[in-house]
């Protein structure tokens, strides 16, 4: 087990180690900095002077060496539009983007789990058909304009709900997350009844439930004790390992609902050219990442120890 | 030499007749009776094709030029529509419908441009991976483990903020995007088939490397490859959409659904303007929806345990 851990941590500190190449490489190529920073009609030999005292004439590799070390001790300078931390920046909208991911995914767990059971339990009937599309269709539906419609229609012209933002805490908070849950949901859904359906399909081939059954459990006992509880332990691991596409469908969530989060920072700083709140974010968001990853991992270990090695 | 040769061609030709098997008729009828929603989405995946296609065909307008007298009437169908403009016109008089059609142009080729350009690189990194093994295996693992660490959509806006926005940045960005999910399933494959007998023969006989990967491993995995690629050509119109949602996409004037969307945010202020939002957003989810059914088809046909059933 040891060993295990410490082959995946080296796993994620090069995967991470990676992405920092590219988002740094990536950033520094969006622009020359002087431009962003500077007014536009500043002379030339201003521009090189500034240049040169921020250290943005000096090879890529050098300045690559320089961020990393910064990096590492949570250093990744300030941001070029208002001048604070990137990193506290970034930490800030962390909370806004877990607590979307986080109602999200219960809400596609809630709709996931009992549509699973009941179309794998009732595969080939009217219900199981009813699901599938049901699942075809979340997985077909562009979310951003599923946010879109239910913005023009519970928010802007029912005006039953805020349309966007993120609202004060407490009830008015409740009340600006349910459409980018909703979204959220649709989104992750489909893909965990398709896991949840395949799991307990399998489950119900199996000695154990046979067993079960004949010994004369409860029907609804064998399907959630003994099919629905051997059959999560892959839909964690799955959805562990898609943890960076979940967050991939809150940064457009975020988009459509201004909802202020990492993922609408990220794409603002992309377009403002902000590098270090851009470098921030990316890093960030892949550290979370990688971390959920090696939870997972770690976490089926301990419940299945087949898993270990 | 010559028994060496002869034996090759006659493991050979075991090999195709293995590959050959006759069907009738009646498997084909009942095969679509049961695949009834994946033959629906392909009729429906083919008008698409031909709109696009035969786009100034049909219409009498061109998508960019517009009369601003005539800016958002309403579809025919409702009250102050008329026939002249089946769907109404956009903000500046366009032709919506016309806007729509040459907007399936960008769609699907955008679509399956991106997806051949990650098919090619996954598929050569995992069949490179899996057949290999060992140092290549450890380096393409690498890769695809950045990739899923690094949400696919930020990588995207942050190589086109870099490139500039346009058709061909657009199909390179995604294509770069998407390929380790074709990578993943072609190495566990290869892993699998290069331990068969077969290609154990086959390396006796003395085939080398690209003989035994081009004629005897790709062969058995092209059908993963096109139940993958199917389906991503719907998930990467979606990507389209957006990145020309957030105008980061193919660039205006030229109509794409995802940029249409953004111009209608102008008009969702009242219930009367709402077919602008509405229309582009069917479009893409008609399509894939259509490609979705088609793909869910494709594996029951192409996957020998679930053809099993049909």
């Amino acid at each position: 087990m040891g060993a295990y851990i410490a082959n995946r941590l080296f796993q994620m500190i090069i995967a991470v180690f990676g992405i920092s190449v590219i988002v740094f490489v990536i950033t520094n190529m969006i622009g020359d900095p002087a431009n962003v920073l500077l007014p536009p009609e500043t002379p030339r030999e201003q521009r090189e002077i500034f240049r040169e005292e921020m250290g943005f004439n000096r090879p890529l590799i050098v300045q690559y060496a320089d961020f990393l070390t910064d990096a590492l001790q949570g250093d990744f300078g300030n941001s070029f539009r208002t001048e604070r931390a990137a990193l506290t920046i970034v930490w800030e909208r962390m909370p806004a983007t877990l607590l979307l991911t986080l109602a999200g995914t219960i809400l596609a767990t809630c709709i996931a789990i009992p549509m699973g059971i009941i179309s794998a339990y009732k595969r080939h009937t009217f219900w199981d058909n009813l699901t599938t599309l049901f699942v075809v269709a979340g997985q077909a539906m562009p979310i951003f304009w599923l946010g879109l419609m239910l913005i023009i229609v519970f928010g802007v012209n029912l005006k039953w709900l805020p349309p966007s933002g993120y609202g004060d805490f407490g009830l008015d908070r409740l009340k600006h997350m349910i459409l980018p849950t909703v979204v959220l949901g649709v989104f992750l859904a489909p893909v965990t009844e398709r896991l949840v359906r395949s799991g307990v399909l399998d489950a119900l081939t199996q000695d154990y439930v046979r067993t079960a059954r004949a010994k004369g459990v409860k029907e609804r006992t064998v399907l959630v004790r003994h099919a629905l509880r051997n059959s999560i332990i892959p839909v964690i691991t799955v959805l562990g390992l898609q943890f960076g596409q979940l967050l991939g469908g809150a940064v457009i969530t975020e988009t459509v609902f201004a909802w202020p989060g990492v993922g609408l920072l990220a794409i603002e700083s992309i377009r403002n050219a902000d590098f270090p709140v851009t470098q921030a974010a990316v890093v960030s968001l892949a550290v979370i990442i990688s971390v959920v990853n090696l939870a997972v991992d770690l976490v089926v270990g301990m419940l299945d120890p087949r898993i270990r090695r | 030499m010559a028994t060496a040769s002869g034996t090759t061609s006659q493991v050979e030709s075991a090999f195709a007749q293995q590959r050959v098997r006759r069907r009738t008729l009646g498997f084909y009828l009942r095969a679509a009776w049961k695949l009834r929603m994946s033959v629906i989405g392909a009729a429906i995946l083919l008008v698409l094709v031909f709109i696009a296609v035969a786009a100034p065909i049909l219409t009498p307008y061109t998508p960019e030029e517009g009369r601003i007298t005539e800016r958002l009437q309403p579809p025919a169908w409702q009250e102050g529509g008329s026939w002249s403009h089946p769907l109404g016109t956009d903000g500046i008089g366009r032709d919506y419908a016309t806007r729509l059609m040459y907007g399936a142009r960008i769609a699907l080729s955008v679509g399956l441009l991106a997806t051949l350009v990650a098919g090619a690189i996954g598929v050569s990194l995992g069949v490179l991976a899996g057949y290999f093994g060992g140092i290549v295996d450890s380096i393409v693992s690498t890769l695809v483990n950045i990739m899923m660490t690094f949400p696919f959509i930020l990588l995207a806006l942050a190589v086109i903020a870099v490139l500039g926005a346009s058709f061909t940045n657009v199909v390179i960005v995604l294509g770069i995007g998407s390929w380790p999910i074709y990578t993943r399933v072609i190495k566990f494959e290869v892993e699998r088939i290069k331990n068969l007998e077969y290609i154990e023969a086959g390396r006796v006989v003395g085939l080398g490397h690209p003989r035994l990967i081009g004629s005897h491993i790709l062969p058995n995995v092209v059908n993963a490859i096109i139940v993958i690629g199917t389906v991503q050509v719907a998930r990467l119109i979606i990507s389209e959409a957006f990145l020309s949602f957030l105008g980061l996409g193919v660039q205006p004037p030229t109509p794409s659904w995802g940029y249409m969307l953004q111009e209608s945010q102008a008009f969702m202020f009242s219930w009367s303007d709402v077919w602008l939002p509405t229309l582009p957003g069917l479009a893409i989810f008609i399509t894939t929806l259509s490609i979705n059914f088609v793909g869910d088809g494709l594996r029951d046909l192409m996957d020998p345990h679930q053809r099993a059933s049909l």
